[in-house]
């Protein structure tokens, strides 16, 4: 059985709360729902799973360090951290479900492949 | 070999003592949290509010200023399941960020009994009246059956 692995994440702002501060939320979801239900607001099938770290701001004085390697230092590294984050999933590990609707159902496995 | 997942949510759930608005000890100081956050009250307006004393009581309410409050509302992220991390940008050192097992994430989607109907485990191919083949969902494309198929194969 395959369970495909989706992540999202943007950048937000929780002004009200702390100030100008910026929030980087990783939310996950798995490609068996249909898209119909999780893209609903209230069906929570989109879980949060991490806050992945705001990179600093550019600052153009840096010598050796141009604006557009600025650009992706913040990226590369969000990118290792979501690799971190994703690790455990190359592993095959045992799933078991509790029954529900009076059906019983069992996942042996769930690997990753990387796509 | 696999790394076997124990069914902790309901082994949680079904504890008498179990906390069902934890961090939080009173019904009186989740509702407060959760007025603040809906109605998106300012840090200002909070402290006014703690200041004037218009909590009566405590009424299990532990928390008397916008710092407490935050602290409180900061443990909610720090509980043993997220697991926090630091990273070195080039330009700022020691960054935090918080991330928490896939593995029971994963449970947790496939458990509700709500999604049962809209799960799918298989390649569908969908047509539209023309008979012209539709891509939707990614379970509508056939990289699902490939992968399948090859992930039991190998």
């Amino acid at each position: 059985m395959l369970v495909p692995v989706l992540l999202m994440s943007d950048q937000t702002f929780p002004t009200n709360l702390y100030g100008d501060k910026k929030l980087w939320p990783l939310f996950m979801s798995i490609a068996n729902i249909r898209s119909e239900f999780p893209n609903k607001p209230l069906s929570q099938a989109w879980l949060l799973v991490g806050f992945l770290p705001v990179g600093p701001k550019r600052n153009n004085k840096v010598a050796g360090f141009s604006a557009k390697d600025q650009e992706y230092d913040p990226l590369s590294i969000q990118h290792k951290i979501i690799a971190h984050v994703l690790l455990p999933l190359t592993k095959l590990f045992k799933v078991r479900i509790q029954s529900y609707g009076g059906v019983n159902v069992s996942f042996n496995k769930v690997g990753m492949q990387e796509g | 070999m696999g790394k076997i997942i124990v069914t902790r949510a309901l082994d949680d759930l079904q504890r008498l003592q179990f906390n069902w608005i934890f961090p939080f000890q009173s019904a009186c100081a989740y509702k407060l949290v959760k007025y603040f956050h809906e109605r998106k009250t300012s840090l200002s307006d909070i402290e006014l509010f703690f200041n004037v004393s218009l909590l009566p009581d405590a009424n299990g309410v532990h928390f008397q200023s916008r710092y407490t409050w935050r602290n409180k509302i900061g443990t909610m992220i720090d509980q043993p399941s997220w697991i926090k991390g630091t990273v070195d940008f080039h330009l700022q050192r020691g960054c935090i960020f918080y991330y928490r097992g896939l593995e029971g994430t994963i449970q947790d989607l496939l458990q509700p009994r709500a999604y049962a109907k809209h799960l799918v485990f298989a390649l569908k191919q969908e047509f539209d009246e023309e008979h012209n083949r539709l891509f939707i969902d990614m379970h509508t494309v056939d990289w699902w059956w490939r992968t399948q198929v090859r992930s039991l194969s190998s």
